[in-house]
């Protein structure tokens, strides 16, 4: 398993079929946290008021079936990912529509065990803390909520975790809402929707892209580092 | 018995009957200008049409605020995709109110917001029988607008008026599979939700209710599951109340209601099987796809049909079960059966996700909105086949 961490030490899974590596879980509160704390971030209290509107914080200790989704980032605009992005590095970027769902395809198809642990030992301490409090949390909701048993893209929330930013259109003579759109199907919690992430067009919103919405979070793709002239990646 | 045996001798072949008024169901008798019974002209492009094309009459009963505009909003909404569902599947508006509202409805859900609810179209100042003319009702004439104060409260104590053209929502349809007969005209009486909040329903203003075999009731999921009231059973006890004002005897004449329970998304408590029903709605899987050019991949039709309605069937069993768990729901299941009244139950979701603000998101995502219909064409099929009918 081809497994990194982005600048904070959350894991990232590599995704043959997309060719990217992919954020393990949507970016969570504590990654937030952990870029306020970093010179220059263009992180500040204010982001993070925002996020505690949209989405109150729970202690880790106490994250269960019933408060999981508070660890996400949400009541995020899209100006707020790409920033999170360009802050992480010049190589993340928020998915397009395609990537996700062909992430979100192929990872649905994977058994969730090898690649979560995998990704476990990669993880810095708070990161792997994190992935272990929500470890077990799909399983079961994915069986009570749907009656289905969880892949790996279950465990990495893709489903019931939060409504994700994609990239529609990289045209700037388009509106917000029409260069970004949802995809995935959040926590009920969050919002009820019977959005399956596999079907229709993205969901457009003009009200998520220019005020938070609760349920509207991000998670990022990275590529895979250049190969020098002599087919070496860097470490 | 057949369908509209109450008003039609079902020992008549069909292609002999008269053609029904389709808005108040009884014989066009002596040229198809005007019903002798309701005045109403009925629309050309319907006593036109060749095959004469049988209606599928429903009235749709719910309180106010129960997701009945949501529901027709969204079915309207889909209704042009479903030529991806059938390769042959077509559809014309019989009136023009029905075209305006098919357009109104598919730019409003496309924009995310919600429908304006049901006006009345009662004239004002006047009981009499509806002014329409055979102009008004002809497929290319403008609707009167200056005659329709929507704006106006209800008057609930109001003498009972005769039935207008404005709330009936008429479609010729198709290219249907050939059990539920190819070409059909899709009647929906569709009233304000203030006319049922007192629950005495006037037949007089609801043709449908005893003239047709079966309507549609519409529930919000989220209140049952909230045990806030016994708004079914209240519902259901006006509707045999109607009949029985009619000299309807339930136990010589079959009536069926199709429980059309909204706001699907929202329900808490409501089992995976049902969820996953929802969400894996093959409907929505089939014309979800961007291109209207997609080929025909699965036809609905044959094995993909049977299959869709024994899950259909299946969903109404859990959800039977599942209702009966809450007060409301089981007073409402038992008060059907000791009236006789065959109940069945559909679950539908306009939206496909909660929505708390105005235009939230675009793009309505409407679930499971055709099994309601799809009940209602099995059951007409259903009590033509008892009747010795071919489907044409």
């Amino acid at each position: 398993m081809d497994c990194i961490t982005d600048p904070l030490g959350f894991p990232m899974l590599w995704v043959d079929e997309v060719g990217a590596y992919v954020h393990a879980l949507p970016v969570t509160k504590a990654q937030l946290e952990a870029a306020m704390t970093r010179r220059g971030s263009p992180f500040s209290k204010s982001d993070w008021e925002t996020a505690q509107e949209a989405n109150a914080r729970v202690p880790l200790d106490a994250l269960d079936p019933d408060t999981y989704w508070s660890a996400f980032f949400t009541g995020v605009i899209p100006g707020r990912a790409t920033e999170f992005a360009r802050f992480c590095g010049a190589e993340f970027r928020v998915p397009s529509a395609d990537e996700w769902r062909c992430a979100f395809g192929a990872l649905a198809i994977r058994p969730p065990h090898d690649a979560w642990d995998a990704m476990l030992a990669c993880s810095s301490d708070r990161a792997r803390a994190l992935m272990e409090r929500l470890a077990a949390i799909p399983v079961d909701a994915i069986r009570w909520h749907i009656g289905e048993e969880a892949s790996l893209a279950d465990r990495m929330f893709f489903r019931l975790g939060v409504m994700e930013w994609v990239v529609l259109s990289h045209s700037p003579m388009r509106d917000e809402s029409e260069r970004f759109g949802g995809l995935g199907m959040p926590a009920p919690a969050l919002w009820p929707t019977l959005f399956d992430p596999a079907l229709g067009t993205p969901l457009r919103s003009r009200a998520a892209v220019t005020a938070p919405h609760r349920a509207f979070g991000f998670r990022l793709f990275r590529e895979r580092d250049k190969e020098d002239r002599w087919g070496r990646t860097p470490q | 018995m057949g369908p509209y045996s109450a008003v039609i001798d079902a020992e008549v072949p069909a292609s002999w009957r008269p053609l029904p008024c389709p808005f108040c169901l009884m014989p066009l008798m002596g040229g198809h200008a005007e019903c002798q019974d309701c005045s109403q002209a009925p629309p050309r492009r319907y006593v036109d049409a060749l095959p004469p094309p049988q209606p599928l009459a429903l009235q749709l009963l719910g309180a106010p605020t129960q997701g009945k505009s949501a529901y027709l909003q969204a079915l309207l909404f889909l209704l042009p995709r479903l030529t991806r569902l059938w390769s042959r599947f077509a559809f014309s508006p019989a009136t023009e109110d029905t075209r305006q509202r098919i357009e109104r409805a598919i730019v409003a859900a496309g924009e995310g917001r919600r429908p304006e609810p049901t006006r009345s179209s009662k004239v004002k100042g006047s009981t009499t029988k509806s002014p329409s003319t055979p102009a008004d009702a002809s497929a290319d004439a403008p609707a009167p607008a200056t005659e329709v104060d929507a704006d106006a409260p209800e008057p609930i104590d109001a003498q009972p008026s005769s039935v207008s053209a404005r709330d009936f929502l008429m479609l010729l349809v198709y290219g249907l599979p050939l059990v539920w007969g190819t070409t059909r005209t899709l009647v929906l009486h569709d009233l304000p939700g203030a006319e049922f909040s007192r629950l005495k329903l006037e037949p007089a203003r609801m043709p449908f209710v005893h003239r047709a075999p079966r309507c549609l009731m519409f529930f919000k999921l989220p209140d049952i599951e909230k045990q806030q009231g016994d708004a079914p059973a209240l519902l259901m006890a006006a509707y045999v109340e109607a009949l029985l004002a009619c000299g309807i005897q339930l136990r010589d004449q079959s009536r069926q209601v199709i429980v059309v329970l909204t706001h699907a998304e929202s329900a808490r408590t409501l089992p995976a099987s049902l969820r996953r029903y929802l969400i894996r709605d093959p409907v929505w899987a089939t014309v979800a796809t961007e291109s209207s050019a997609a080929p025909h991949s699965t036809e609905f039709d044959g094995a993909h049909l049977r299959d869709y309605l024994h899950d259909m069937r299946l969903a109404h069993d859990h959800l039977r079960a599942w209702l009966s768990g809450f007060d409301a729901g089981n007073n409402f299941l038992r008060l059907a059966a000791a009236y006789g009244v065959d109940v069945r139950l559909s679950l539908v979701s306009a939206s496909g996700a909660a929505q708390v603000t105005e235009a939230e998101f675009a793009g309505w995502q409407p679930h499971r909105i055709l099994d309601p219909l799809l009940w209602a064409l099995e059951l007409d099929r259903e009590a033509r086949a008892l009747a010795g009918e071919q489907p044409s």
